[in-house]
């Protein structure tokens, strides 16, 4: 059974009076443990469609299921236990709580969550990482590399099933965009979380167990 | 200039704008409608002036004018625009010519022509020359009630009768009578003669009232007059020199007004700075884009400027509509409050004076944050980040230009070089002691590590990188403590003077009652009534070292008008006796009034404000001296008594037994409240029985003040609004703000899983806080800086009202937190990946 | 600015703890009695404001002229100064016991100047001073009695019943009178303060150049009675 199934998404914004389909009708399945990148140049719909595997958005039409539960239709509010325990997100862009800690944004996931462990299990995740020493550092004090291990820290901290990255490497040097996948795929393998991975980077889509292409916003011939 | 470009700008911040022009609107309104609201008094308080004389000069002696003063007069009386009136005042008494019924009465004796200006208020409408023609007297309604006289009767004045003709309602040159001692009557000078009244031994008031019709000439008529005239027994006054104290109350309350005008103008400056400055933050992607492009800095701030010119335009021309409607409202507004004749004026010059106003309240209000954009430097694009704050020339220069120009609408507002100076440092005390206080607050709440999530959130929110927190707690502190001051300031004045004159206040004194007359006096009045006995004594020694010669106060009286002048310890003291602390003192040493209250030696309780005097203490033996007799009285406790007007309690600087002064030479005197309608009555019964007793009504005195705090408290109430307007705009572009960090976090907090209300327990945390905390600081500030105003300006002993401060405190937190959730609404309704688009370069 | 209103309120309640009328309240000046060792006799000088020597120093009213004039002239008399500013005749005959205690020889009597300018009825200002004089007389004291006037505004009856009263009273407790004690000085303006009532202080010295014959009998019938 899969963990996560996308069926027969459609979305389409509407712009002034032309009508633009960004995805249509986009079906897949990815499985426990998978690592799946969605790869596709720029305007092909990837991080839209990203966005609605990992509920941040809805689709126009079709259905998201997430270990068989439907969460199209979730409000805000449904939503939040699902982004807490079950997604882990990285962005490009980092994302970091601007007024908090590295150790503070890796905790915070956690201390939703009610998690007396929570600063233990940062501090763990910190060193497993290798910037323990910067963890009382603010977001804006850290280097792009550094931000981006912090924010993998926080992705990781509830112990999602699923992990989404959305070009996690697309601001970074390719010393650390090298360094932040090796880091990533060894904790995919230590913990065993299902990673989605988008990227427009052949390469490292190449790494993963499967590839799903988008173009103009349908999925072509996947390559294993 | 890019028309379609500034359109933009404002078009796509609506809220900012709004506040922007809102803030403009303000100020301008507030100034205009206060300078414009002073200028109609000013005017009318020329025209009262002359009322209040009934002529331009009046020339008054209690002796009948000197040969060389009476031809100067006459002369004047000759000479074209110009005459002359004479007025006869004095006490007499009036009998009824059917019985024995007799009546001291205050006469005023008028040639025709009396008054120049303003009229005699009859009760028949009537003009009051057709009414007061030879045979014929006009009275007070007093003078009918307690001699049991109608319309039509007549009245014995000297030697002749004359017939009752009217009831007079009010006279232009004494609109309250505080200390009459009886019923006032109009007679006509060409019946003075055959009064018989004024002969050698009269003493009468001799006045001349002078109409100049060119205003011109004025000062140098009453030049010539004083230099004829005796200068110690005759008194030449103008309309303008001689300034009533009624005047001097108006000018000190316009003054109080335009200060609020003032602060407000502050307060809306600072809305019109953060409000730009949120404005610009939004726009600075664009600008880096525009400086990317190849715009200039020049060129960007010329935008800038042009865009802010354009709304503090449609501002200016708001505030001065709203100004002049209030303009037209003013005299249902106010009206009953204000001097009789107040017309109000919409004049071009001020309608000028605002456009005016309006350019450069936004040129100065507008240069920092304008200024800043100076800094922002093409990189920034790539950096996401907006440059620091900081503090350097430009800066200071900007902060000096917003001080000399508000210095400059002091000095233009109040013409008073020191209380300007007062003023502008005032100002910069305050904003550095905030300053400082804000630091330091904050850096103390940095430190702290709260248990709760949302509320450790909310405190790191205030601790943004970059985030103006400091700024805003400054704007806010400022503005709050001086609405909170104006508050202060404002409950103060009204417990001291409108809760001092509740309905049940004494209305009616009574002096002299002898020792023997107080049983009497208790079943007549027949309820509980406080007698307060007075006994008059000097102090010969103190510890047997004689009081060292001094000048006592020159006339008695300026101690009464001045209670603030230094205990004299050669003054006539009026000492009392009683057991009991009055409700407005306190013990300042010693735990009882008399602790030895079995003692020999008499026992005497001292003032503290003696202390001044003389370095009283417990057990110290002081020597009176009551007329010839001497009394030894040991010091037995010091008292500190609160200035208030409240039952008009006297203050006695020495409080003594019974039993010392029992057998000393006393008068007594106490303070009743009688209904309104019965006190013609009472006053006969009692003077029937007690004659010795004298009974003083101040019950119409006492409705006249009341209807003036009144009317003050609305007015001040009124003008106050519009700072706290301003206040509540600061508050609301204080949240716009910091919007974007806190939509940023918002979506964050979601994305990681937190719900709704977690988010919105984080937000309204942080203005929680950041309300706590400036409404604290500004609590604290205002306590003082009320205090300081009420104790100096004033003259009153301050009460701080904690308990309605901290409820003023709460509802700004309240305040605040509402706003700033308002604000923040459309943030939490988003869904996180529309900022996530906006925000992530594909 | 609420300065008139705080005067306003202040004034009322000042009002209430003095005595109203001409006479101002409060503080009065009086003569500080010289701590003279040689006296023979005690001469009290018992009033009201004129006595007291409002709107003047102390050393500059009519009793501290007087005790100088009289040691000047060898009589060694200890002037008291009993005056009470804006009291009335009432209030004074209350006090009568009180002023006793410091054992005078010679009284001046000087009241009712305050009645009559509050309109009191006559007939209680004549038997206040009639019982003044009464006690004072009882116990042995010479009595000097201040003849009075009162403004003649007041009208012509009441003015001639109040002028009445000071010979009648001292006709009846054979005391001395003195016809107008303000004779020469009354209604001239060299004389008096701008308020037309009180002497300045060359108002007083004329004053004791008056009076003086009639304290000078007195102490001829305290020496030779």
């Amino acid at each position: 059974m899969p963990i996560l199934s996308a069926k027969n998404i459609v979305k389409s914004y509407t712009i002034g009076d032309r009508k633009l389909d960004v995805l249509q009708d986009v079906s897949l399945d990815i499985h426990s443990g998978e690592v799946v990148a969605i790869v596709g140049s720029s305007g092909s719909g990837k991080t839209t469609l990203l966005g609605m595997l990992s509920g941040l958005d809805q689709p126009t039409s079709g259905r998201i299921l997430i270990e068989s539960e439907d969460i199209t239709d979730k409000g805000e509010d449904d939503l939040a236990p699902v982004r807490n325990r079950t997604i882990g997100f990285i962005f490009q862009s980092f994302h970091l709580v601007p007024s908090l800690t590295a150790i503070e944004n890796v905790m915070f996931p956690a201390e939703i969550g009610n998690d007396p462990q929570a600063r233990r299990k940062a501090e763990q995740l910190l060193r497993r990482v290798g910037i323990w020493e910067r963890a009382d550092n603010y977001p804006h004090q850290l280097s792009g590399g550094e931000k981006q291990r912090v924010a993998i820290c926080r992705a990781l901290i509830n112990e999602p099933k699923i992990i989404f990255a959305d070009e996690p490497t697309g601001n970074l040097d390719s010393k650390n965009s090298r360094e932040i996948l090796d880091l990533l795929f060894e904790l995919h393998r230590e913990k065993k979380t299902t990673l989605v991975l988008v990227t427009h980077n052949m390469e490292i889509a190449g790494l993963t167990d499967r590839t799903i292409p988008l173009q103009d916003g349908r999925i072509g011939a996947e390559t294993v | 200039m890019h028309l379609r470009f500034i359109f933009r700008q404002v078009t796509s911040s609506p809220r900012q704008t709004g506040v922007f022009v809102a803030c403009v609107v303000l100020s301008i309104v507030t100034l205009v409608s206060i300078g414009g609201f002073g200028e109609s008094v000013n005017r009318a308080l020329l025209k009262d002036a002359r009322r209040l004389l009934a002529g331009d000069i009046i020339v008054q002696s209690r002796f009948p004018f000197e040969p060389a003063l009476e031809d100067a007069l006459e002369d004047l009386a000759t000479q074209p625009g110009i005459s002359v009136a004479r007025t006869y005042e004095f006490i007499t008494i009036v009998g009824d010519p059917r019985g024995d019924e007799t009546l001291l009465s205050e006469l005023k004796v008028v040639e025709p022509g009396y008054p120049f200006y303003g009229e005699v208020a009859l009760q028949s409408g009537a003009p009051f020359s057709e009414v007061l023609r030879p045979g014929r007297v006009a009275v007070g309604q007093n003078l009918l009630d307690r001699m049991g006289l109608a319309l039509g009767d007549r009245i014995r004045i000297g030697g002749e009768t004359f017939e009752i003709a009217d009831i007079v309602l009010g006279e232009p040159d004494q609109p309250v009578d505080f200390f009459s001692l009886g019923p006032r009557i109009f007679l006509s000078a060409s019946d003075l003669v055959a009064t018989g009244l004024i002969q050698q031994g009269s003493r009468v008031f001799y006045k001349a009232l002078i109409l100049v019709s060119d205003d011109r000439a004025v000062d140098a008529i009453a030049g010539e007059l004083a230099e004829v005239a005796d200068p110690v027994q005759v008194d030449v006054d103008t309309f303008l020199t001689n300034q009533s104290s009624l005047q001097r109350f108006y000018e000190d309350f316009l003054t109080f007004l335009r200060l609020i005008g003032i602060f407000t103008l502050m307060l809306a400056g600072l809305g019109i700075q953060s409000s730009l400055t949120a404005l610009i933050r939004e726009r600075e992607e664009t600008i880096a884009i525009m400086r990317t492009l190849g715009a200039t800095g020049r060129f960007v701030i010329i935008q800038f400027y042009t865009v802010a010119h354009a709304l503090g335009a449609l501002g200016t021309l708001v505030g001065l509509a709203l100004a002049i409607l209030l303009q037209l409202v003013f005299p249902f507004l106010f009206g009953p409050f204000l001097p009789p004749q107040v017309e109000f004026v919409i004049s071009p010059t001020s309608i000028g004076e605002g456009i005016l106003l309006g350019i450069f309240v936004v040129s100065v209000f507008t240069f920092l944050p304008i200024n800043r954009l100076r800094a922002l430097k093409p990189r920034y694009i790539f950096q996401k980040q907006s440059p620091a704050a900081s503090f350097g020339k430009v800066e200071s220069l900007a902060q000096g230009m917003i001080l000399v120009f508000l210095a400059a609408m002091t000095y233009r507002y109040l013409q008073n070089a020191e209380r300007t100076a007062y003023f502008s440092a005032g100002i910069v005390v305050l904003v550095l002691v905030v300053t400082l206080l804000g630091q330091g607050a904050l850096k103390f709440l940095q430190r702290r590590r709260l248990r709760r999530l949302d509320a450790r959130q909310a405190l790191r929110g205030l601790f943004r990188p970059r985030n103006a927190t400091l700024a805003i707690i400054v704007t806010l502190s400022t503005s709050l403590s001086v609405l909170f001051t104006i508050y202060l300031v404002q409950r103060n004045l009204d417990a001291s003077f409108v809760q001092a004159y509740p309905a049940d206040a004494p209305n009616v004194f009574l002096l002299d009652i002898q020792p023997d007359q107080r049983q009497g006096v208790r079943e007549f009045i027949g309820e509980a009534v406080e007698f307060t006995p007075l006994v008059s004594a000097r102090i010969r020694s103190i510890n047997g070292q004689p009081i060292p010669p001094g000048e006592s106060s020159e006339a008695g009286f300026d101690r009464g008008r001045d209670p603030d002048a230094a205990p004299n310890l050669n003054d006539v003291f009026s000492l009392t006796y009683r057991s009991e602390l009055n409700e407005n003192e306190t013990l300042v040493t010693g735990d009882a009034l008399f602790p030895r209250d079995g003692a020999e030696i008499a026992q005497v309780s001292v003032l503290q404000s003696l202390l001044e005097a003389h370095p009283f203490q417990i057990g110290d033996q002081i020597e009176f001296d009551i007329q010839g007799v001497r009394l030894m009285a040991e010091v037995a406790s010091i008292r500190a008594a609160v200035r208030e007007a409240e039952g008009f309690a006297p203050l006695f600087s020495f409080v003594l037994r019974e039993q010392d002064l029992l057998a000393a030479p006393q008068t007594i005197v106490t303070a009743v409240n009688v209904s309104r309608e019965n006190v013609p009555q009472f006053q006969n019964d009692l003077v029937r029985r007690y004659p010795n007793i004298t009974v003083i009504d101040i019950g119409a005195t006492l409705d006249t003040l009341a209807a003036l705090v009144a009317d003050i408290t609305t007015i001040i109430r009124f003008f106050t609004l519009f700072s706290l307007i301003a206040g509540v705009l600061i508050i609301i572009s204080s949240v716009l703000a910091t919007r974007f960090a806190r939509i940023q976090e918002a979506v964050y907090f979601k994305v990681l899983g937190a719900r709704k209300r977690f988010v919105l327990r984080v937000f309204a945390l942080e203005n929680v806080f950041l309300g706590l905390l400036s409404a604290a600081l500004a609590l604290v500030l205002s306590q003082a800086a009320a205090g300081i105003l009420i104790t100096q300006f004033f003259e009153l002993d301050f009460r701080p009202f904690i308990g309605s401060s901290l409820l003023v405190m709460a509802g700004t937190v309240i305040l605040v937190t509402t706003v700033g959730l308002l604000a923040s609404v459309s943030i939490l309704q988003k869904k996180p990946i529309t900022f996530m688009r906006e925000q992530t370069v594909e | 600015m609420y300065r008139v209103l705080v005067w306003l309120s202040l004034s009322l309640a000042i009002l209430s703890a003095c005595r109203a009328g001409s006479d101002p309240p409060l503080a009065q000046p009086a003569e500080t009695p010289p701590q003279s060792p040689a006296t023979e006799l005690t001469l009290l000088a018992f009033g009201d404001s004129l006595t007291a020597g409002f709107g003047v120093e102390p050393e500059e009213s009519y009793p501290a002229l007087l005790e100088g004039k009289l040691r000047a002239g060898g009589n060694l008399v200890e002037v008291i100064n009993a005056g009470i500013s804006g009291e009335t005749s009432s209030a004074a005959l209350s006090r009568v016991d009180w002023m006793l205690k410091t054992g005078p020889d010679i009284v001046i009597v000087e009241t009712g100047g305050n009645d009559a300018l509050r309109g009191v009825d006559l007939e209680l200002t004549a038997a206040n001073i009639d019982q003044i004089v009464g006690r004072f007389t009882q116990e042995g004291v010479v009595v000097i009695v201040a003849g009075m006037q009162i403004i003649q505004n007041l009208g012509r009856d009441y003015a001639g019943d109040f002028a009445a009263i000071y010979p009648a009273v001292s006709a009846r407790h054979d005391a001395i009178l003195i016809p107008f004690f303000l004779e020469g000085v009354a209604a001239d303006p060299a004389l008096n303060q701008a308020d037309f009532i009180h002497p300045n202080a060359a108002g007083y010295r004329t004053l004791v150049d008056h009076i003086y014959p009639f304290v000078l009998e007195a102490i001829e019938q305290v020496r030779n009675p």
